[in-house]
């Protein structure tokens, strides 16, 4: 259920009094660290100051990490950097699982990603779905797609199922024609 | 120039890729990857400088500034980043009060320079000046903010009026 205008309002401006408040911590905070680093950056060479510099900050790393969310989300986080310049999710995370794309769509076998040589060694078969109408109920998937990991699983309804190569990187790259029945809020086991 | 551009970037795209993480592990994170790759490439230029010799000497300066790094890299980098998500990415509110920064910082040098005598700095006409700039973006951001409140209020005045007369259709 939407806000009142009123709700709203005062919502927006407790938000904005608490920004405020940080913002000024934090002015106060990297106000420190001229002074405090002079001596350090007079008496070191550059190397030997960006090196001390990052080594301090890995060890504000634990104590960064006191709450069970912001552990939970830090193993998510770190478990994705490998993924960084991969295609392929190899391992994936339930953190990333929650944020995956889920809709029902249609099955598009003209897709030039379909049954492109690629897709096939990654997939370890020739999947490739057969020529059917776009609207045929029988390719009626459910998509779980990982915003620019470019992976999808199908859990065909009465279908087999398998993996294909989804090519859309980013949500907002899904053509309108995609979104048949909008969103599923179904979380993933993804079990890729 | 280039430390206020690529901090504010850093916490925009930080508060609009991972708006739905923690704060504190996404800053994690940064401070992770980035020194996995800087650490090693400073060492070994480090090393091929100097040969790494820390002498004690300079045990007091490294102490002051990982005091420094970690006041304001750590913990300041991780209120910046709340701050950006209880305003919404709202990065032009944040950073108007990091303009009070250079004056947070003078005041800190004043207080600081009676042990350390590097900090000493003159004030004259040209500090006055450079406080003058800083002031005036946040003079005009209040009474911008004072207008716009104002005009708001009496807005809603005018709506909660009671037994306002309505001309006849």
């Amino acid at each position: 259920m939407p806000l009142p205008p009123e709700a709203k309002y005062v919502a927006e401006q407790s938000g904005l009094l608490r920004g405020a408040l940080y913002a000024l911590t934090t002015a106060a905070l990297l106000a420190t660290q001229a002074p405090l680093s002079l001596l350090g950056a007079k008496r070191l060479s550059a190397a030997e100051f960006i090196c001390v510099t990052e080594l301090v900050l890995l060890l504000c790393v634990p104590f960064m990490l006191r709450t069970q969310r912001s552990r939970e989300h830090f193993r998510a986080l770190i478990s994705s950097v490998s993924n960084l310049g991969k295609f392929r999710n190899s391992a994936p995370d339930r953190a990333a699982g929650d944020r995956a794309i889920c809709l029902r769509t249609w099955a598009r076998p003209s897709h030039r990603d379909f049954g492109s040589p690629q897709s096939r060694s990654f997939l370890g078969g020739d999947h490739r779905l057969p020529h059917r109408r776009e609207e045929d109920p029988h390719l009626l998937m459910d998509v779980h797609a990982m915003p620019g990991r470019g992976v999808c699983r199908r859990d065909a309804s009465g279908g087999k199922s398998g993996r294909y190569l989804f090519p859309f990187r980013s949500r907002s790259l899904i053509p309108p024609h995609f979104w048949r029945q909008g969103w599923r809020c179904r979380c993933p086991s993804f079990g890729l | 120039l280039p430390v206020p551009v690529l901090w504010a970037l850093s916490g925009s795209l930080v508060g609009k890729w991972f708006a739905d993480v923690d704060e504190s592990a996404c800053i994690a994170v940064t401070f992770i990857t980035a020194a996995a790759v800087v650490v090693p490439v400073t060492l070994a230029v480090a090393y091929a400088q100097s040969g790494l010799t820390i002498k004690t000497d300079i045990l007091p300066a490294i102490a002051l500034l990982a005091a420094g790094t970690i006041l304001a890299t750590g913990f300041g980098r991780v209120l910046y980043q709340k701050a950006l998500t209880v305003t919404d990415n709202n990065n032009g509110f944040v950073s108007i009060f990091f303009l009070l920064i250079p004056g947070f910082t003078c005041l800190l040098s004043l207080w600081m320079s009676r042990w350390i005598s590097e900090l000493k700095f003159t004030v004259g006409p040209l500090f006055y000046l450079g406080l003058g700039l800083i002031a005036a973006p946040i003079l005009v951001f209040l009474w911008q903010s004072k207008k716009r409140s104002s005009g708001r209020t009496a807005l809603q005045e005018m709506d909660m009026k009671p037994g306002m007369s309505v001309d006849p259709v």
